[in-house]
């Protein structure tokens, strides 16, 4: 009976005392970032419509439509994948009498530093032909190995690369389940698998969907794995496109429909917004679940939490290493991405500097006056999230190339990309904070003759500071790892470490992308580790990932 | 000082067409306390909002010490008010230390100014020692005097506190009301406490007023309230009361349980009319009578005193307190005997 006087809403919910107008100092910024964020997506429209006919025949080719049912399917199998992972390794390690299950929770979110189009390139040299496998297997007779190329491929890097976003959701909504319900279920007469069919599921569907959402939307954006796989989705097509043909409206009306399944994912991936926000906010940590014995199925669970993280973390580590020290013995350069090294951090850093300060006033917006402009600008600011990468830099450089020619050719349009899509990460994770900070606490500071700017300045922003932190170091993680919109936006000669990866190992010349690779993963691991260390895995949960 | 420090004159704030505060007035004098008492969800905290500025107001006027601060066409914002706010849940600043909480708000005054004043206040609240220590590392009565140091320290015209107990245990909340009654009497700011809680308003307050679906229904001394409530609501709200129904016949209110002698709220009432009396557990001696009307259904010993739950032939119950040791048993049949010639306070539809 306890289970019911449960807050419905932790934090400080609608309607308990919160003014619905919100000051000029946080609505004017506010508003203009809302307007920024959907400049690529007004532009895209635009230029569509003016598209070339020929572009519009296209469109309803063959080919055309056997490239959605490969993205589609891809889709699929990537998210059917991710969960069939992600929620035994959730559930083993928020429930569970797991052995060494701190050190489980965090391997498990590990395989996040890892880009996909390192992974891909990762697991062909292990898996495909005259690979690390290969050559295990041969004396033992087995020449020929399944083809590693294709859906296969595409779907097993992806998969273990990205159901750590689901993983995330789950454990979030898991950990901040009220184990009372459980309880109160059990004291109801029903048995432990029945109370957990029908009170422990049921209220982990919203977070189910959601990280399928995130895991979905993340999949119709990979560029680098699908290419390198040679697994042709849309991203792919669109890239070939934009680097073959003079008619640029082509790529323009392919990334329409893109966009249009993205739409459909956000969609099907229902209202399960709203509610997704209730376990992130949740004061769960302080209530500790109940802990199932594992008693003799702990081997099995070991096994499974071993074998993933083998998959997922151990082979790319082997290949990886395997490739630097060929390259080291065959004397490829290692100094040269010193140059590469520093272009990716000074525009991951001005991204996640931008973005996490830009998520301020939206998130003051927000959370303290809701209403429907607040809804508005912060839906405006989700477009980034739902499209992918090449299709933002796409209509970036349509963009630049028309009306902002002294941007065009510069970092700054790459940072604005980068922005434009990560932003959402860092919104969440600004928001989260704010949440926890109980509004009387500003009203408190205004009682005592501080105006509002004021306030914001000495009291909001140190006291959301970790969160805008974590905001900052999630879109740097990202934007280090971003392939298609960096490939197309960076200057000419300017080079980053993930566009050194992706020219190296799209020419198979796997020991020159070794050292990048192996830079890129480092230089994430950084943030992670900040990230890892606040013990607040809801915001890795932040949309936009 | 002519002017009362704060001022409401049909003070009125509506949620969508319901009304959290309904033409609030009344007057604040220097140096008062008062509490204001109702149940949750009566607008009490809507009203003090609307006082410190961080709501606006719908309809009247609200001033302080003469000027207005929220009225039809102005609403100075809460920073140039000069009333200061103790939030229920205190609303400390956790990044920041006592001391720095403390002089947070006096930010206009000179450096020795401001180490003097925070060095009185802290003596006021006695938290001598604690000036580095953060929020967190408090306990919940020494967080609730930083937060009420840290309000009256730029010496605001008038202090509002939002249920400044109910955070609080029950033994440390006995202790903290004394405490700060003592600290706002001795700082002489004059003060609304707004409060569920019964006790406390009466230990706290010079005056109480009694709030009731965002209207005000009465404001008068404890005891007034107490021995003349307005309404039946302020009786129920204020000590235990029962209710007993009866009609006006000869001067006197002839009920279930005989003639007994009442004084009215509405003035004289005509032979006839349909009164309810408020009874008082005192208000009664229970006697064993085996032709008595009424029967003792549970007796509750309290220690010197036992409470009886007494039913009327009509099924309703009344609340006798008796010394124990003459207390009847359950199951008794007996009569009321009204204790003494005061009469019984009588509710009428006027």
């Amino acid at each position: 009976m306890q289970a019911v006087s449960r807050r419905p809403l932790p934090g400080f919910g609608l309607g308990q005392h919160l003014p619905a107008l919100a000051p000029p100092i946080v609505l004017v910024p506010a508003a203009l970032v809302g307007l920024a964020m959907v400049l690529p997506l007004c532009y895209l429209l635009i230029r569509s419509a003016g598209a070339s006919d020929e572009a519009w025949d296209l469109l309803f080719r063959a080919d055309t439509a056997s490239t959605l049912a490969r993205t589609a399917l891809l889709i699929v199998t990537v998210t059917a994948v991710s969960a069939a992972i992600a929620i035994p390794l959730a559930w083993l390690t928020v429930r569970t009498d797991l052995p060494m299950r701190r050190m489980w929770s965090v391997v498990s979110v590990l395989p996040l530093v890892i880009p996909t189009y390192v992974g891909a390139f990762l697991y062909i040299s292990a898996l495909g032909p005259g690979g690390l496998l290969q050559q295990a297997l041969d004396p033992l007779g087995i020449g020929r190995l399944p083809e590693v190329y294709g859906l296969g491929g595409a779907t097993l890097t992806l998969a273990l690369l990205s159901y750590p976003y689901l993983l995330l959701t789950l454990r979030g909504a898991w950990s901040s389940l009220d184990p009372a319900a459980e309880d109160s279920a059990r004291s109801l007469g029903h048995g432990p698998w029945s109370a957990v069919l029908r009170v422990t599921l049921p209220q982990l569907r919203p977070a189910l969907a959601g990280g399928s959402l995130l895991v979905a939307l993340y999949t119709l954006s990979d560029f680098g794995a699908v290419s390198l796989m040679r697994y042709p989705t849309f991203t792919w097509v669109i890239f070939q496109q934009y680097e073959s043909s003079f008619d640029r409206s082509i790529a323009a009306v392919l990334s329409l429909v893109v966009v249009a399944m993205a739409m459909v994912i956000l969609v099907l991936g229902g209202r399960t917004e709203a509610r997704l926000r209730y376990y992130r906010n949740g004061s769960g940590a302080a209530r500790r679940p109940r802990v199932v014995q594992l008693g003799r199925w702990k081997w099995p669970a070991l096994l499974l939490c071993g074998g993933v993280a083998v998959l997922s973390l151990g082979v790319p580590s082997i290949v990886l290493v395997q490739w630097l020290v060929r390259g080291a013995l065959s004397g490829e350069p290692l100094f040269v991405f010193i140059e590469a090294a520093r272009n990716s951090v000074l525009v991951s850093l001005l991204a996640g500097g931008t973005a996490a300060a830009l998520s301020i006033p939206l998130a003051v917006l927000v959370v303290r006056h809701p209403g429907r402009v607040s809804r508005l600008l912060e839906r405006l600011t989700y477009t980034g999230y739902a499209l992918p990468g090449i299709v933002v830099a796409l209509s970036l450089v349509f963009f630049g190339a028309h009306y902002a020619r002294p941007l065009y050719q510069t970092t700054w349009l790459l940072v604005f990309a980068y922005v434009v899509l990560f932003f959402p990460a860092a919104l969440g994770a600004t928001r989260a904070a704010l949440h926890h900070v109980s509004p009387r606490i500003e009203e408190a500071a205004r009682g005592l003759g501080w105006s509002s700017t004021q306030v914001m300045a000495r009291v909001t922003v140190p006291l959301t500071r970790s969160g805008v932190l974590a905001g900052a170091a999630l879109v740097f993680l990202v934007s280090m790892k971003e392939l298609p919109a960096t490939l197309i936006l960076s200057p000419l000669g300017f080079e980053t470490l993930a566009t050194a990866v992706w020219s190296a190992s799209s020419e198979a010349f796997f020991a020159r992308a070794a050292v990048p690779a192996l830079m890129i993963i480092l230089m994430s691991s950084v943030p992670m580790a900040y990230l890892a260390a606040r013990e607040r895995p809801g915001y890795f949960e932040a949309k936009g990932l | 000082m002519s002017h009362p420090v704060i001022e409401c004159v049909a003070a009125a704030k509506y949620y969508g067409p319901a009304a959290a505060v309904d033409e609030v007035s009344f007057g604040l004098r220097t140096g008062e306390v008062l509490s204001i008492l109702g149940p949750s969800g009566a607008g009490k905290t809507t009203l003090l909002r609307l006082i410190a500025g961080f709501e606006r107001l719908d309809g009247g006027e609200i001033s302080v010490l003469g000027r207005v601060v929220s009225g039809p066409s102005q609403h100075v914002q809460p920073d140039r008010r000069n009333v200061g706010m103790v939030f229920q849940e205190y609303a400390l600043f956790p990044h920041k230390t006592v001391a720095q909480n403390v002089t947070f708000g006096l930010h206009r005054l000179e450096s020795p100014e401001r180490d003097r004043r925070l060095a009185e206040v802290i003596q006021l609240v006695k938290l001598e020692g604690l000036e580095g220590r953060y929020p967190h590392e408090l306990s919940g009565g020494q967080q609730q005097r930083v937060a009420l140091a840290r309000t009256i320290a730029p010496r605001p015209a008038a202090v509002l506190l939002d249920e400044p107990f109910s955070n609080l245990d029950a033994g440390l909340r006995r202790e903290m009301r004394r405490e700060v009654g003592g600290i706002l009497r001795e700082s002489g700011t004059a003060t609304i406490i707004v409060t569920h809680d019964q006790e406390a308003a009466f230990a706290i307050g010079d005056r109480v007023g009694v709030v009731r679906d965002g209207r005000l229904e009465q404001v008068d001394a404890p005891y007034a309230i107490y021995e003349s409530p307005a309404t039946q609501f302020v009786a129920r709200m204020v000590g235990t009361g029962d209710f007993i129904d009866g009609e006006v016949r000869d001067g006197m209110a002839a009920t279930e349980i005989g003639a007994l002698p009442f004084r009215s709220t509405n003035g004289t009432l005509k032979e006839g009319t349909r009164v309810v009396l408020l009874s008082r557990p005192d208000d009664f001696q229970v006697k064993p009578d085996e032709e008595g009307p009424a029967i003792v259904r549970a007796r509750e010993f309290l220690g010197e005193a036992t409470v009886l739950d007494v039913e009327m032939p009509s099924g309703a119950a009344l609340r006798c307190r008796q010394l124990s040791y003459a207390a009847v048993a359950p199951g008794s049949r007996v009569s009321l005997v009204p204790e003494s010639g005061k009469p019984f306070l009588a509710f009428s539809e006027p």
